[in-house]
């Protein structure tokens, strides 16, 4: 892309519609905005974000700016998504003794990582009564990929190695799979929920939960599969894995 | 091209499944710096005007009436 897109002429006109803003992770504890990207939500390299000024909500989801085309429908989309939510915010400034709306306000916020609501009060807050349906219902699919996120971010930082982060991440995810999380086999989320649920369970020597992973997690894959058919003998080898360690744990029982 | 790509980006997350921050360890800062610096130096960063951190974009915004676009990338490795 910076060889590409970002060169070309119309990139540079259509970068006047918005400020521009580059973030470099670099490892330098002295560089800007490090880790920032973490805290928007976003999880790879490289990720583009418009951003709503006032409160630095994140109006999109990862994309991929191949054409004037693209970056042109997905700022309007922003725009949009960014008036929707000063209005919201403008109507919660006005209603201050409205529950419903303030809850609404924070969920909002926070599925758009501009918010400091932790998690397990977003929870609560999202059992409000009165609370819009529409975000009651974006809030219940966003809930369960945060805690997976949050629960990998947590074993990202204190870990030492691989095999220790495989070991916190697969503990962390075992006990949300435990406590009863389930996500769509789209979600973004579902890979490391069921993928790392499923190590966390056989290291456990939870069999119930392991085969629970194993289910979902082949779904997943499989659903990656029909996607991008080029990457079916490596997937297929990834569920063949997961089976043996699940296998294993079944004979050893036995 | 969008489906494709964030898959790809699914499946080498699998291989190379959550690496540490302790991936910087073994990396000299100096080696780290001269990365960033030719990061910085790429002709995409002279063609147009980019804040330097958020809250100069957002302040940029603000007063503009316009959105932040960030870009997010990375120097520590290609």
């Amino acid at each position: 892309m910076e060889g590409g897109t970002l060169l070309e002429d119309w990139w540079t006109k259509i970068s006047q519609d918005f400020v521009p803003y580059l973030n470099v992770t670099t490892q330098l504890e002295d560089s800007p905005d490090q880790g920032l990207l973490g805290e928007k939500g976003g999880n790879g390299f490289p990720t583009l974000y418009f951003m709503e000024p006032e409160t630095g909500a994140v109006l999109n989801d990862w994309w991929w700016p191949d054409s004037e085309e693209t970056v042109r429908s997905t700022h309007d989309a922003a725009k949009k998504k960014a008036a929707d939510l000063v209005a919201l915010m403008k109507r919660a400034e006005a209603n201050k003794d409205d529950a419903a709306l303030q809850a609404g306000l924070k969920i909002k916020l926070a599925m758009m990582y501009a918010g400091d609501t932790p998690l397990e009060e977003l929870g609560r807050l999202a059992e409000t009564e009165g609370l819009d349906a529409g975000i009651k219902a974006e809030f219940d699919a966003w809930y369960g990929g945060r805690m997976v996120a949050s629960a990998r971010d947590e074993a990202g930082k204190t870990a030492k190695s691989r095999e220790e982060f495989m070991e916190k991440a697969g503990a962390a995810m075992y006990g949300l799979l435990k406590g009863g999380l389930l996500l769509p086999v789209d979600h973004e989320a579902a890979q490391d929920l069921y993928g790392l649920g499923l190590e966390g369970a056989v290291a456990a020597g939870d069999k119930e939960i392991a085969m629970l992973a194993l289910e979902h997690y082949e779904k997943v894959m499989n659903k990656m599969v029909e996607d991008n058919p080029r990457y079916e003998e490596q997937i297929k080898a990834m569920i063949e894995e997961a089976k043996g360690k699940v296998d294993g744990l079944t004979s050893k029982e036995a | 091209m969008k489906r494709t790509l964030r898959y790809g980006a699914l499946l080498l997350g699998l291989f190379a499944v959550a690496a540490p921050a302790a991936t910087a360890q073994g990396q000299e800062n100096a080696e780290l710096r001269e990365k960033y610096d030719k990061k910085l130096q790429k002709e995409f960063v002279s063609k147009i005007g980019w804040a330097n951190s958020l809250e100069e974009a957002r302040a940029t915004a603000k007063k503009e009436g316009k959105l932040v676009l960030g870009y997010f990338t990375r120097s520590y490795a290609p």
